[in-house]
């Protein structure tokens, strides 16, 4: 290492050498987007196939991102709400927890049982953050990548949850998400997908966006399958951008930090979706 | 029924086209003399490249090659070049295209280039993003830096229009002053037969980044005449990098001939 120290051209040929070799080093922290992808979909394996049945037409299902547990007051909040109006499901957009692994139980704790409310979750980077986050995540919540739908006596929708985590779905999901719209999508009325990471860039921040490569195979497959809505969290503030055929909403933070905290309604009636932001 | 008057009789005298054809005259000898000016003291030149890699949203293997040709005269520079997909690369073969305009600047021992650019890439079949911008480099030693901000634009093409049934509101997106960095260091200065240097950037040739997705660069050069420089790079590209969850995107190497005639 001294000697590498002392002349800088040799330690530019040795990265230089860790480049060009065929796998290059994987720098990624932590678990990378095709291992998680991997696990969840071993773990689906084992589960039977997802489906809300819902008695009418017109149902609800309530998104928010971003409860950064900790303290858990207005994700108990919006849970209270669901459940006294009757809602079908809760989406959570990742960032469950600040990144301290001790957080994932308090939270765990305010996830009412799948038969008062069925709750989808997808993992934030910072669910990621600690050392065993992405493990306990599995352990505790199941897989990150995955679909469910919602059957109504009329048709049935299709919900999406992509693992965005670490600023890309990586190689394997998203190879998943194109065969799953080529083979699925025509099968259901509509199709709404759910991440951590807001896809389009509608204000300057510093958070991760996907990298253009990769946003613009997303775009052309939301158009080609006809996605209508993609609900990410992430930014902390609600906003919306229709660009092409899909609806790019991002969510507000539902975390007790947050001078505004927000979640939206997403109401289906007769296929139509009518989306609501609502303050706490 | 009312007759269009001549657009000519109407609006201008008789000798106008007289007056004009002496305007263009002009103005195109004035180009002309320009061009034949510029010439005694400019210097053409050319830069090919080819450059393969795999990332996560490429399906594989992907190849293309680059030709740019540029033009100096006195501190001024134009550059266009294009692009072109070979495999995984978008679905046309004709891939991108950009031209740029940079002036030599100087502020006490500091030579700085101004540059102002505009970028075309079909990403696919119903999507294309275009970039403009403007961007001031500086080599300084074994360091180089450059800093500049992009507008960006995906927009759908006209037939997806058509076929998708899109808004005309919906079928544009902008990003606007995104920010552009690259830092290097060389190991050796700038005028040595050979380098080899490190750069953290987030843009290239045909492709801008997000500011938040920074890739590594390794360059490698030899100039075997004082006219061509042969040059390889291999680039690192990350994601969330700038959130403490960081994913390997994906890796190319490049390589090319830069020629000044």
């Amino acid at each position: 290492m001294e000697l590498l120290m002392k002349n800088s051209w040799m330690l530019l040929t040795a990265i230089f050498v860790t480049m060009a070799s065929c796998e290059p080093v994987d720098f990624s922290f932590p678990e990378p987007a095709d291992q998680r992808f991997e696990r969840s979909r071993e773990l689906l394996a084992e589960k039977s196939s997802r489906e809300i049945a819902v008695q009418s037409d017109d149902y609800s299902i309530l998104f928010m991102a971003d409860s950064h547990a900790g303290t858990t007051n207005n994700l108990d909040r919006v849970f209270s709400i669901a459940m006294a109006t009757g809602v079908s499901a809760v989406c959570i957009a990742g960032d469950l927890t600040s990144g301290n692994i001790d957080d994932y139980q308090e939270f765990a704790q305010s996830i009412p049982d799948k038969s008062e409310i069925p709750t989808y979750l997808t993992p934030g980077n910072h669910d990621l953050w600690s050392d065993d986050g992405w493990n306990k995540y599995l352990d505790l919540f199941g897989a990150s990548s995955y679909y469910f739908t919602v059957r109504t006596p009329e048709a049935s929708d299709m919900f999406i949850s992509l693992d965005s985590g670490t600023g890309t779905l990586g190689s394997k999901q998203l190879a998943w998400l194109e065969d799953i719209l080529q083979n699925q999508r025509s099968l259901c009325r509509r199709c709404i997908i759910f991440t951590h990471n807001d896809f389009l860039r509608v204000r300057h921040s510093e958070i991760s966006n996907p990298l253009v490569e990769e946003l613009t195979v997303l775009i052309d497959l939301f158009t080609r399958y006809q996605v209508d809505m993609l609900i990410a969290g992430h930014d902390h503030i609600p906003s919306e951008e229709l660009f092409g055929i899909t609806d790019y909403i991002i969510v507000g933070a539902i975390s007790d930090n947050d001078e505004d905290p927000n979640y939206m309604k997403l109401r289906v009636e007769n296929g139509n979706l009518l989306r609501e932001f609502v303050n706490l | 029924m009312e007759s269009t008057p001549d657009k000519k009789t109407k609006n201008e005298p008789e000798n106008s086209r007289f007056v004009r054809s002496g305007r263009n005259f002009r103005i195109t000898a004035g180009f002309l003399f320009l061009i034949v000016s510029a010439e005694l003291v400019a210097q053409p030149g050319l830069t090919i490249y080819a450059d393969a890699g795999k990332n996560n949203a490429s399906g594989g293997l992907f190849i293309r090659s680059a030709a740019m040709v540029n033009y100096g005269f006195g501190k001024n520079r134009i550059e266009t070049g294009f692009q072109f997909g070979i495999k995984n690369a978008g679905n046309s073969s004709f891939s991108g295209f950009n031209i740029n305009a940079s002036r030599e600047l100087s502020f006490k021992s500091y030579l700085f280039h101004l540059q102002g650019f505009y970028t075309r890439k079909g990403c696919s079949e119903i999507l294309c993003e275009t970039n403009w911008g403007a961007l001031i480099d500086m080599r300084h030693k074994r360091f180089e830096i450059a800093i500049g901000t992009n507008f960006r634009t995906y927009a759908f093409k006209s037939g997806a229009i058509d076929e998708y049934g899109i808004n005309g509101d919906a079928s544009k997106f902008h990003e606007n002053f995104n920010m552009m960095y690259s830092i290097g260091y060389y190991i050796k200065p700038a005028d040595d037969l050979w380098n080899a240097g490190l750069a953290i950037t987030n843009f290239d040739s045909f492709m801008i980044e997000q500011g938040v997705n920074p890739a590594l660069r390794l360059r490698g050069l030899y100039k075997p005449g004082s006219q061509v420089c042969l040059y390889a790079e291999a680039w690192y590209l990350t994601a969330g990098f700038l959130n403490m969850s960081m994913n390997f995107f994906g890796f190319n190497f490049k390589t090319g001939i830069s020629w000044n005639f």
